[in-house]
């Protein structure tokens, strides 16, 4: 083989090897990494916005991808609900400031409980809007949906909700009630609320992964990564 | 040393060569939003015209394009158009090759004809799709978006399979088509990347639509004209297309804004006013974790800044004050006098906005900016 010819095989060889590493190693770290700015600037805006909210979408996302990875979720799935947890509620900014910041919700009036309750499909709204995040549209605006009622009496089939949309229910559900009444409380009244208003496989789930997972620590972040 | 080859070509190299060929056309991707593609189709096609003969580098050429445009359905009109493009640019790079001498097509020089094919094949097709499509300025679009990453693709294929036609090495020209895919690959999945940009401009203003839903159109006027300010003033296309962007965001922080403040008739407390004047601040918060989007924050921090330092969050003043954040003051202002933004008082004139305008110049307008803007409304309006 003439030497011209090596020379070129080889650099067509090296150029092809590093074209892989670009496109299959370098490629998804970086695309990776500009979801978790986005959802940084996602969150940021909802907890400016409710600074009641703040840190929450942080505990959800990480629990979440918790629970997801104790589900058996794959990689892809893992950094969707990660980012349809972080998404799940820029619905709300359709709920009026002053409702959200200077009103306890017990004296909220049935039209105002509409209005935030409505924050699921205002959020899935949105998303369908935006090509690349219309797939996490469904996730989103079912992250209310009680499990239970999810069959046709509600007109959603269960079976077309996303498991991704059960796991935000629960996790969010159980971190707000962690908040209010603590960690015990929260989780006897997950483990009584499995199967009605959540999915059993999920509140398993999430009680397995409870004892292993400090909420706000990097368990889940590192866990994804490796 | 190789000399020109001059024994026959085995046809199963040229039937080879051929089927490559229309593999590479499929794996084209976009290079403008024109409908203008990239592809390494020229690498094949060279050595078809130098090994064979032009005429046959012609057909190829035709035939890879209609394939290619079948299958993804196009109109037969447009096929039409791109075959003949790609005709005409075949044909024009195989007269190219023909003032080179036989070595540099054959013989040891063969990887230096391949690439002058290459980029004549490109920039011909280019330029007659761009006039076909009256619209001549394309082949820049396309042109613009080249990289060291299709540099390097076209300088590799081009040598690499005029080497493999030099040497008859016929069964290893089909593998060529594996890095050709991997860049096709790499290309789609970067521009994909690329995509997650806008994907998440248009998220955050969609955010900023729900709470406060008079603005979109406000952003839209703002972020087209100071677009075309920043132009006026200068700043290369690149620096007036984030402006572009900023202006788009620079509101962003009102997200955190309690409406009822924000659309209130009539002067505002200490209270509220404190609570509306953070909205650029919180603008930042917002951005700052993108780093694609670090130029546009400092802008998007200043926009309320004045330049006789009484402006906010800051307090800069004069030159302190990044231009771009003077541009989206100028044309912010602007479009709220003219009846743009607060619906509560009654819309100035345009006349009288820039009257306004320059009233307050040196004070809460820079005098340049203000002098740009006029002179891109009395354009736009003439």
């Amino acid at each position: 083989m003439h030497l011209v010819t090596l020379v070129v095989l080889l650099a067509a060889s090296a150029a092809t090897i590093s074209l892989a590493l670009y496109v299959f190693v370098y490629l998804p770290r970086v695309a990776e990494k500009k979801y978790r700015e986005a959802m940084l600037a996602f969150s940021t805006a909802v907890e400016l916005r409710f600074p009641s909210h703040r840190g929450l979408s942080d505990r959800v996302s990480r629990l979440s991808v918790a629970v997801g990875m104790e589900l058996g979720l794959s990689r892809k799935r893992l950094l969707d609900l990660e980012l349809a947890a972080t998404l799940r509620d820029i619905g709300l900014c359709s709920v009026p400031y002053a409702l959200m910041n200077e009103r306890p919700r017990q004296t909220w009036s049935a039209e105002e409980l509409r209005t935030y309750d409505r924050h699921g499909e205002v959020s899935g709204a949105m998303l369908e809007l935006v090509p690349r995040l219309a797939h996490l549209a469904p996730i989103v605006r079912n992250h209310h949906t009680e499990f239970a009622s999810a069959e046709p009496v509600s007109g959603v089939l269960r079976s077309q909700i996303p498991l991704e949309a059960f796991i935000l229910s629960a996790v969010t559900e159980y971190v707000r009630s962690a908040n209010l009444q603590g960690q015990l409380l929260a989780r006897e009244t997950l483990s009584m609320e499995a199967g009605t208003k959540h999915d059993p496989r999920v509140v398993q789930a999430l009680l397995r992964v409870l004892p292993s997972v400090r909420v706000g620590s990097a368990y889940t972040e590192e866990a994804v990564r490796a | 040393m190789h000399g020109e080859v001059s024994s026959p070509v085995p046809l199963a190299l040229l039937a080879t060569l051929v089927v490559t060929a229309l593999g590479a056309e499929m794996a084209a991707v976009g290079a403008s939003a024109r409908g203008n593609r990239f592809a390494l189709t020229g690498a094949y096609l060279a050595a078809i015209s130098c090994f064979w003969n032009p005429v046959a580098a012609l057909l190829t050429a035709v035939a890879a394009v209609v394939l290619s445009g079948s299958l993804r359905r196009l109109s037969a009109g447009r096929v039409a158009v791109k075959a003949g493009a790609a005709g005409a640019a075949s044909l024009v790079a195989s007269l190219a090759m023909g003032f080179l001498p036989g070595e540099a097509r054959t013989g040891e020089s063969a990887p230096i004809g391949a690439i002058l094919f290459m980029a004549v094949y490109g920039a011909v097709g280019h330029v007659v799709m761009g006039l076909a499509r009256r619209a001549p300025g394309s082949w820049r679009e396309a042109f613009r978006r080249v990289s060291p990453l299709h540099l390097a693709a076209y300088v590799l294929a081009g040598p690499l399979v005029a080497v493999l036609a030099r040497d008859r090495l016929t069964w290893v020209v089909p593998f060529t088509l594996v890095p050709v895919w991997a860049f096709r690959l790499g290309l789609m999945r970067r521009d994909h990347l690329a995509e997650t940009y806008y994907d998440t401009i248009t998220a955050l203003t969609l955010m900023l639509q729900r709470a406060h839903p008079y603005t979109q159109a406000h952003l839209d006027r703002v972020a087209r004209t100071a677009e075309l300010v920043a132009q006026q003033l200068g700043l290369s296309e690149r620096r007036a297309e984030l402006v572009r962007t900023a202006a788009v965001l620079h509101d962003i922080g009102k997200i955190a804004v309690d409406e009822n403040v924000l659309d209130k008739p009539g002067p505002l407390t200490h209270e509220e006013r404190t609570h509306v004047e953070k909205h650029p601040l919180w603008g930042a918060m917002i951005l700052s974790p993108i780093q694609e989007f670090k130029d546009l924050v400092p802008w998007i921090r200043s926009h309320h800044e004045r330049p006789d330092g009484t402006g906010y969050p800051d307090r800069l003043s004069g030159g302190a004050i990044p231009v771009e954040s003077k541009i989206i003051a100028v044309v912010d202002a602007f479009d709220a006098m003219t009846g743009g933004d607060r619906n509560y008082r009654a819309p100035m004139s345009q006349e009288e906005a820039i009257l306004e305008l320059k009233r307050c110049t040196r004070t809460q307008f820079d005098e340049a900016v203000v002098e740009a803007f006029s002179q891109v409304l009395s354009e736009a309006t003439a």
